[in-house]
């Protein structure tokens, strides 16, 4: 527990620096990166980050749900994005899970933090990996190289849930 | 976490905003701290020890590049462990004078050099540097130092008050480092004496010096008696302070008075160096605590194992395994990784914290009434007039600060209340026994409970009650019958 207090306020101050500072390409991702209700619970956090440039996600803002767990650093936190939100060949949609390799905890370690895992999530979204999928329909669009087919679908879901 | 949090982004608005790769060099990548007792894999790495065996025990590979990694393969890593405390010490005051907020101490880095005053303090390192430079307190404070302060010199942050005073200071660079090469160039020719490590000319030294030296020497040994008895380090230090040349003899002090903080603040009671230097020592004199295969024990047996180190047996089964394993890391580390280590006592009262915060048992969990109470104390202390309080003391809670009194009055109510509980579910539970000997169990359970008011001036213990309930009860009832 004393490390997730560690990054939390870690986190905090990255946050804030970052807000002054253009330099980083990662800068500018993570809306918000904080624990739900940070003086009773440090096991909840929620995070926003935003959908990069050049995908279908751009313009978009995304929340994910992390839990915690007790051993947590020598097992992996456990992220997800909100439930039927996220339109991706590696996260199921109607339950947000992620299909990530350092989520597992065969390639988690604790070198890894919240700060980095998120990036690594926001790195999938920019290059997601249709050889593992968790939502079938955009990865068979994705294999067979029907990128009008996959971005458009992706476009819908994206503009049913602003609806 | 008694202890500010520390992080690397603390150097991001100084002046050296670099120095965050060092800050960030010297921390455990498990627990994002600075190293505690670092040890080294075989793969080059660099973790804390207690993180490390912790982290091996559900898998067998190095965190950072994955390659397999087995405990025994951990090497204690002194030096890491000195450069890390060394620094560690000298944080604060480091961020202090780096801080470019602060215009006052932009000037007195400048004023250093320029000022003929200051050249008294910036000789002090250099001074030290040309005469004893294979040293290596040298490499924990004064190199540090003076880098430190040409490097902010050098390139000072962009505020147009440095800007002007660029050419200025530059110059006292010059002048800064002038005296380091003349006693470089000085030492060529000269050469270390043997006995009061002095510099002296080749000459002078091979004629005349040594033998003075020899004499002095034994004239040292024979005023003072009984140095002789003493270790290699009194007898050096007795012969420097008994030198004649007054000159020598003061520079000799100062340097045992070199400790790796900067001259402000007081030198610390030990020299990180000197500890580095003596290590190695009786890191074996301990026995190394085996790893146990508790597939094969049976429950007894874990118990007898845990009794016998000294530890609670409480819980269940998977509870004491995880017990012992927790203690042979707190003990390996401690024992075989650590410079100092601590008395067994000192880690059992770790592992006792260690168990309230990681090893509950399911029974408390599942709205056992004491363990309701405890965590009902924890959690309604919030938006309490006591909540600060409270807060302050837990967060000593893992640690050698807390505060056990204050705690104890804090929940003086609270303990009651547990203690009353732990009556009256006694007697519940004997009305269920024979009625015949109901009377007599009444009062052993009595003088028991209250035994255990007693001894609740040990928070521990108080927190071992309601994990206890059961077997407490079992106590008693073993009695009885």
């Amino acid at each position: 527990m004393s490390r997730i207090i560690k990054e939390y306020k870690t986190i905090q101050k990255q946050l804030n620096n970052n807000r002054n500072n253009q330099d980083d390409e990662f800068n500018n991702i993570i809306v918000s990166l904080a624990p739900i209700d940070p003086d009773q619970d440090l096991t909840k956090w929620e995070a926003v980050i935003k959908g990069p440039q050049g995908t279908p996600y751009y313009g978009f803002n995304f929340i994910l749900y992390i839990t915690i767990p007790q051993e947590y650093p020598t097992v992996p936190p456990f992220f997800e994005f909100q439930p039927r939100s996220m339109p991706h060949c590696n996260v199921n949609y109607n339950t947000g899970e992620i299909c990530l390799d350092i989520l597992k905890q065969d390639h988690w370690t604790p070198v890894w933090n919240l700060m980095s895992t998120l990036k690594a999530i926001w790195l999938l979204l920019k290059d997601p990996v249709p050889e593992s999928p968790l939502n079938v329909d955009l990865a068979n669009l994705l294999r067979f190289g029907d990128l009008s087919a996959y971005n458009g679908l992706i476009n819908y879901y994206l503009n049913i849930n602003v609806v | 976490m008694s202890k500010e949090i520390t992080d690397t982004t603390d150097f991001a608005n100084t002046k050296l905003p670099d120095f965050a790769q060092l800050d960030f060099l010297l921390r455990c990548h498990i627990c994002k701290d600075f190293l505690k007792t670092p040890v080294l894999t075989p793969c080059g790495h660099t973790f804390c020890s207690v993180c490390i065996r912790e982290y091996l025990q559900s898998n067998s590979k190095c965190p950072l590049c994955l390659l397999e990694l087995r405990e025994s393969m951990l090497r204690s890593e002194f030096l890491v462990n000195g450069i890390v405390q060394t620094y560690q010490s000298l944080r604060p005051s480091l961020i202090d004078i780096l801080d470019s907020t602060r215009s006052s101490n932009d000037t007195s880095i400048i004023e250093l050099g320029s000022d003929s005053e200051g050249d008294s303090y910036v000789k002090e390192p250099i001074d030290i540097t040309g005469e004893y430079d294979d040293d290596l307190q040298i490499v924990g404070a004064s190199n540090k130092r003076t880098s430190l302060r040409s490097k902010s010199a050098i390139y000072p942050s962009s505020t147009p008050k440095t800007m002007n005073r660029i050419g200025k200071s530059s110059s006292s660079i010059q002048s800064m480092f002038k005296p380091t090469t003349k006693n470089k160039n000085l030492k060529e020719k000269q050469a270390q004496c043997p006995v009061c490590e002095g510099f002296f000319p080749i000459q002078v030294l091979e004629r005349v010096h040594l033998d003075e030296c020899l004499t002095l020497q034994s004239l040292g040994k024979k005023r003072k008696g009984t140095t002789s008895s003493l270790n290699d380090q009194t007898v050096s230090n007795s012969l420097r302070t008994s030198r004649m040349n007054a000159n020598t003899s003061k520079r000799s002090q100062e340097r045992r008075l070199v400790t790796p903080t900067p001259p402000p603040p007081l030198p610390p009671a030990i020299s990180y160096a000197e500890q580095y230097l003596n290590s190695g020592r009786g890191t074996d004199s301990e026995q190394r605590l085996p790893k146990l295969d508790f597939s094969n024990m049976t429950t007894t047996k874990i118990k007898q194992k845990l009794s016998s180190l000294g530890l609670s047996t409480t819980g269940t089964k998977q509870n004491m395994i995880a017990r012992y394993n927790h203690y042979e890391i707190l003990w390996n580390s401690n024992f075989c990784d650590s410079l100092n280590p601590v008395d067994e006592s000192e880690l059992r009262r770790q592992l006792i914290s260690w168990d309230a915060a990681h090893n509950v048992p399911a029974s408390s969990s599942n709205g056992n009434n004491g363990g309701g109470i405890i965590s009902k104390m924890m959690v309604n202390r919030n938006g309490n007039s006591k909540e600060n309080h409270y807060k302050k003391l837990l967060a000593d809670f893992k640690n050698d600060k807390f505060e056990r009194k204050t705690w104890i009055r804090l929940y003086k109510q609270e303990f009651k209340l547990l203690i009353k509980e732990a009556k009256e579910k006694m007697i519940k539970k004997d009305a269920k026994k024979m009625t015949a000997e109901k009377e007599a169990a009444l009062t052993t359970d009595l003088s028991v409970v209250n035994d255990l008011g007693d001894n609740l001036s040990d928070p521990d213990l108080s927190k071992e009650l309601n994990v206890q309930h059961t077997p407490v009860q079992e106590s008693t009832t073993e009695e009885n019958g």
